[in-house]
């Protein structure tokens, strides 16, 4: 039982005499209902629990990136971004609602560039640089509808060929890794995956029944220039890291039949662990007794039984077949539903994270950055873990800006919607190594086909 | 006379209609002020034309046009007086936009008791000189082909959309339910680089 626990049953409990506390930040009015009380917090308070850089978990894989191959990230965002006049002005482009929206995509392209020359890993870079791309590429397209005359109809071919080199670059790939190595492969080979299929999931025009007029102007073509920029950056960083990763490997052997088999196991493990889960349809109210859906715990459950319910499959049609990405996502939602049966437990014992004070939001968010840490740090694999914390990290700062913009005195359940985002990390994050367990036994060799 | 059924959707997707634009800032239409005491039903027509819908031709007689032409004027005019009270309604929509951008109709659909509209919004050409903060005005008159009761009509609604039409949804437009006062739902693109929502349940 935590520290926050006990503030939490202060709120409900410690309303008498609460007046003595005024001014010192927590404001408890009686609830006209005789319910649990309003509560109001010190914004100021709580701004200064957010203030600064918020979490973030690098992702790393085992390969290295080259750095011929971050240059030439950066040299295809100069060359984009010297195909327009920039900066634009009222003679070159006129409507001013389309020069400034490509003027931000050029602005917006060079924080991408900064941010990936700031990048905490390679393969984040990478990442930086293919919006870098996208949005040069929005800016250069836009430029060409007005000054040679681009259209939507143009760029067929070039999404033709995208769409041929993915599938021609899946056809070749393997599944080539090193047998005692195989969550170090399928987390490679995961990240190859999805590069191929972000790639595949841009080769398009964009077709869609729409009456298409609002995709004949310099803005959405050049859209569309951006997102065939952005996923040709994309499949070569496939090819690069595969290549790569294949290139380092001194025994290599094909592990499709392994990550396959373990793929089918750890799905037919997330089937029986999510049966045990209440259903996502259930009420709050239905699963723990009280529970209401505006308090950071309610949402925090809500949102999980929402992700793990079966009403988003596991297997993405973009991933066409990837075995490597289905392990790699069963992981992460393995977490999810570990998080979801602990914060269940938890709810049941009475807590619900509502805070009575901002020095109740510094300790949940405290908590939630621990668990964090220790999820990376306590992992079998922590790159594995990484992978996931990632994202877990991304819920934290978005929280924390949201929590920035408080006023001076709110009302706690107003911040109900964002501290459920620490609520979430804290249990998923705290199941990510179990998870990281599952993944490492589903994917070890069967004895009889791979031993001795 | 055609009544409106209770079936809560009737959709014209192409009604008839007369887009006005004016680029200041001035409105379109005005509703010309009562000369003395205004009797029960007049008083009415005023109330149902402020909010635009015009069921009668002495309704559509209280409409004043101004920021238009004046053969504009004359079209505005003639499109009232061309409309059969009996068989249809005349909803004069007002909007902003952007100057630099311009809207079409996509739908309008009404019930006994609500008339709901939804614009896309494109870009106007690029050479067309336009400033980004600046807004221009629009009216569109579309004739409903069903003979409202103006009286009865309670909710009004607006929407855009930035990326095409979107088809009306059964049992109302839009989430929410409050573009009474033409709300964007602007779903501007496809930016998922930075992370400033929460990131969606990624596997």
């Amino acid at each position: 039982v935590s520290d926050f626990d006990a503030a939490s049953r202060r709120a409900v409990l410690g309303l008498t005499g609460s007046a003595l506390l005024a001014g010192c930040g927590a404001l408890p009015s009686p609830s006209p209902f005789g319910g649990e009380a309003e509560t109001t917090l010190d914004g100021a308070a709580i701004r200064s629990v957010v203030a600064g850089d918020g979490p973030v978990v690098p992702e790393r894989i085992p390969v290295e990136v080259g750095t011929e191959r971050i240059e030439a990230g950066r040299a295809r965002v100069r060359e984009l971004l010297a195909v327009a006049p920039l900066p634009l002005d009222r003679s070159e482009i006129p409507n001013g609602a389309i020069r400034a929206e490509l003027t931000d995509a050029a602005e917006r392209a060079r924080e991408d560039l900064d941010a990936a020359a700031a990048a905490p890993s390679p393969i984040t870079a990478l990442r930086h640089l293919r919006f870098a791309r996208m949005r040069a590429g929005r800016v250069a397209g836009g430029w060409r509808y007005v000054d040679e005359g681009l259209r939507r109809g143009d760029l067929r071919d070039d999404a033709d060929r995208l769409a041929d080199d993915v599938a021609a670059f899946r056809a070749e790939r393997s599944y080539a890794g090193a047998p005692d190595g195989a969550v170090r492969s399928v987390l490679v080979h995961a990240t190859v995956g999805k590069l191929a299929g972000t790639a595949a999931g841009h080769a398009t025009t964009g077709g869609g029944d729409r009456p298409g007029e609002w995709r004949s102007n310099p803005v959405s073509v050049g859209e569309l220039v951006g997102d065939l920029e952005r996923g040709g950056a994309a499949l070569t960083d496939a090819r690069h890291v595969y290549d790569r990763y294949v290139g380092s490997l001194d025994a290599a052997r094909d592990l499709h039949a392994r990550f396959a088999a373990a793929g089918a196991d750890l799905l037919d493990l997330l089937a029986d662990r999510s049966g045990d889960l209440p259903s996502s349809d259930a009420s709050p109210a239905a699963v723990v007794d009280g529970l209401t859906e505006n308090s950071p715990g309610g949402l925090a459950l809500e949102g999980l039984l929402d992700d793990v319910g079966y009403r988003r499959s596991l297997t993405d049609p973009r991933d066409e077949g990837d075995v490597a990405t289905v392990v790699v996502r069963a992981h992460g939602r393995l977490a999810r539903v570990g998080g979801a049966e602990a914060l269940v437990a938890a709810l049941r014992e009475g807590t619900r994270f509502r805070p009575a004070s901002a020095a109740d939001v510094r300790s949940l968010r405290k908590t939630t950055l621990a668990a964090l840490e220790g999820a990376v740090r306590d992992a079998p694999h922590p790159d594995l873990a990484r992978e996931a914390a990632a994202d877990l990290a991304g819920r934290v700062r978005y929280a924390d800006r949201e929590l920035a913009r408080v006023g001076d005195d709110t009302a706690a359940d107003r911040l109900a919607m964002d501290l459920r985002e620490y609520v979430r990390v804290r249990y998923v994050a705290r199941a990510l190594p179990e998870a990281g367990r599952a993944v490492a036994d589903a994917l070890r060799p069967e004895p009889e086909a791979d031993g001795g | 006379m055609s009544s409106p059924p209770r079936d809560p959707e009737n959709v014209a997707r192409d009604p008839e209609v007369l887009a006005l634009r004016n680029a200041g800032p001035d409105p379109i239409v005005g509703v010309r002020e009562a000369d003395g005491e205004g009797r029960g039903s007049d008083a009415d027509d005023r109330e149902h034309a402020q909010r635009g819908l015009l069921a009668s031709p002495e309704a559509a007689a209280l409409l004043e046009f101004s920021g238009i032409d004046g053969r504009e004027r004359e079209r505005a005019r003639a499109f009232l007086d061309g409309t059969d009270y009996a068989e249809a309604t005349v909803y004069a929509d007002r909007r902003r936009v952007g100057e630099c951008y311009r809207l079409r109709l996509c739908w309008v659909i009404w019930s006994e008791s609500q008339v709901r509209t939804q614009y896309a919004r494109t870009y106007r050409d690029w050479d067309v000189a336009c400033s980004a903060d600046r807004d221009a005005r629009t009216l569109r008159l579309i004739r409903i082909p069903a003979a409202l009761d103006p009286g009865a009509v309670s909710s009004y609604g607006s929407g855009v959309h930035t990326r095409g039409c979107v088809p009306p949804r059964r049992g109302g437009v839009e989430t929410g339910g409050d573009t009474s006062n033409g709300t964007e739902n602007a779903s501007n693109g496809t930016e998922n680089a930075s992370d400033r929502r929460p990131p969606g349940g990624r596997p």
